[in-house]
């Protein structure tokens, strides 16, 4: 019976995700079966985390922003020394996205141009689980709903919804078999969904498929670069200002000075950076909190404007203009732009 | 119903559907009279009967407002004369500007285009009210300083908000740095690529 080894070892990889798979599911079956979420919510959406890093795969999903539908062919692979993956528009204006480890690169073939932006260590391909993810509970109540299937694929439903008017509904569809995210809706508070991610078909991958894209083809493009200076973003600046009154479970994650307009982070004399970008999260949800210089009337955005889940709304404070720009409900972002305060 | 009358009704109905020329803009804005205020919202009213989009503005009494625009005017121009009248009449016997060569100077023109000027503005007061009943206002929360940005009219007269842009750049930095400390599988990632095609 030589065979068996070497059968193991031909499929040590895929043995290697089963254990993974089983480990999806036996904590699955454990926060279903338990009264208390909130570290078991932490693992599956961990899980989900982890699901999509380490698959290789092919597929196509739709992103549904209030009446605007776009479909998207995504490929996604991993190998030895890199991640990468594109991103592929099926309607509308033609474009691919190449992301390759940090850097995005955006080719829009009908405007010959590409942008090429490159982001730090932190902004990795995956989202990084926020730090204050076991508090959700008290903001959301979470439960399972009955099982779904999404583009052939058996899925764990769970939905959140929210305690409060502040923040939006998640409901997610999970791969039964690989954790992997299928569909995510968000919520508002009339059940509506104002925002949709959700494949339509997927294929999992054994290996990692060979690149197809080949960046040189379109050296002739014009190149638009997108990259700001390197800003230390985990260093805290001394705070000058605050949202004196988050809504509930929003707290402080990020606070960086950037630049305001991208001229000024490019150029040869570059401008000490202007502009105080503050990051409200609750875990799920996060806006983002900027002060400037007050420009003038014409110049900022004066009161409310919605860009499908995103909501924003702009507050003179004398000298200053303060800016709020979130996915969640207007409420969220007047209230947070109308209590920032300078502190001294 | 008169010739002219029926006449001078199919240029209203041309100026309200954006269908007159430029160059008859010029001598219909001098020829407007103050019933022209009232056809242009009868015309409105009727349109939106038929679409089934009557809404509270249909019912403002534009023919008040024109009373009351008329009566300032009149208000304005008696004060002026009281004020100003001598040295208007010599300003205007010294030094016959373009407008006075134009009407000869004579004293009737500007009550005259005072009531024309009034009715005009009725006239685009009725125009601009039945645009912006159109206009789809989502709730505001109380005590919001909301100041809308700018109005955009459409080549088929139908105004529709032009939604406040906020800073394309502060989206930008918002979904790209803002959004890693959020948990919602490769959305943020997807949502800022797409935000950034479709800027």
């Amino acid at each position: 019976m030589y065979y068996l080894p070497l059968f193991q070892a031909k499929n040590l990889i895929r043995y290697r995700a089963n254990i993974r798979i089983q480990a999806v599911l036996a904590s699955f079956l454990f926060v279903f079966s338990s009264n208390s979420f909130s570290s078991e919510l932490s693992d599956m959406l961990k899980r989900i985390s982890e699901a999509d890093q380490n698959q290789n795969y092919q597929g196509i999903f739709i992103l549904r922003k209030s009446d605007k539908l776009s479909t998207l062919r995504v490929t996604h692979a991993m190998d030895e020394k890199n991640v990468w993956e594109t991103l592929e528009a099926l309607d509308g204006e033609s474009r691919k996205i190449l992301r390759l480890n940090n850097s995005v690169i955006s080719i829009f073939p009908e405007r010959e141009l590409v942008t090429i932006r490159h982001t730090n260590e932190k902004q990795s391909l995956h989202p990084q689980l926020p730090e204050n993810i076991d508090k959700l509970e008290m903001l959301y109540t979470i439960n399972r709903l009955d099982d779904g299937r999404i583009a052939n694929h058996p899925t764990l439903v769970v939905n959140l919804s929210p305690k409060d008017q502040f923040r939006y509904g998640y409901r997610y569809w999970v791969d039964r078999d690989t954790g992997m995210l299928l569909r995510c809706d968000l919520v508002a508070d009339d059940e509506q969904v104002i925002e949709q991610m959700m494949f339509t078909s997927l294929d999992y991958l054994d290996d990692a498929p060979k690149k197809t894209f080949d960046i040189q083809q379109f050296a002739q493009f014009e190149q638009e670069d997108l990259d700001e200076p390197e800003l230390d973003v985990s260093k805290t600046i001394q705070q000058e200002w605050t949202v004196n009154k988050p809504p509930k479970g929003f707290m402080l994650t990020q606070s960086t000075m950037r630049y305001s307009q991208l001229s000024d982070a490019q150029g040869d004399r570059r401008n000490n950076p202007d502009l105080l970008h503050m990051v409200y999260s609750d875990g799920l949800a996060s806006v983002s909190v900027f002060v400037e210089k007050n420009k003038g009337t014409n110049q900022h955005l004066q009161g409310r404007s919605s860009m499908g889940a995103v909501n924003a709304f702009g507050s003179a404070k004398n000298d200053f203009f303060v800016t709020a720009v979130g996915e969640v409900p207007i409420k969220t972002v007047q209230s947070m732009a109308q209590s920032t305060v300078k502190l001294r | 119903m008169s010739k002219s009358t029926s006449k001078r009704d199919e240029r209203i109905s041309a100026f309200l559907d954006n269908e007159m020329h430029c160059d008859e803009l010029v001598s219909f804005s001098l020829s407007a009279e103050a019933s022209d205020a009232s056809t242009a919202q009868r015309y409105l009213m009727v349109g939106d009967a038929l679409r089934g989009e009557m809404g509270d503005a249909s019912f403002i009494d534009v023919s008040s407002a024109v009373r009351g625009a008329l009566a300032d005017e009149n208000i304005a121009e008696h004060n002026i004369a009281e004020h100003k009248g001598t040295l208007r009449s010599e300003v205007k016997s010294d030094q016959p500007g373009l407008m006075a060569g134009l009407f000869g100077g004579v004293s009737w023109f500007r009550p005259a285009a005072g009531m024309a000027m009034a009715a005009l503005v009725a006239v685009v007061m009725v125009a601009a009210l039945s645009q912006q009943k159109t206009e789809v206002l989502a709730p505001v929360a109380d005590n919001t300083d909301v100041v809308p940005a700018t109005l955009e009219v459409a080549s088929d007269n139908k105004a529709k908000r032009l939604e406040p842009r906020v800073d394309q750049r502060l989206v930008s930095q918002h979904l790209e740095f803002a959004t890693q400390d959020a948990l919602q599988g490769r959305l943020p990632y997807v949502r800022a690529v797409s935000y950034e095609a479709d800027k």
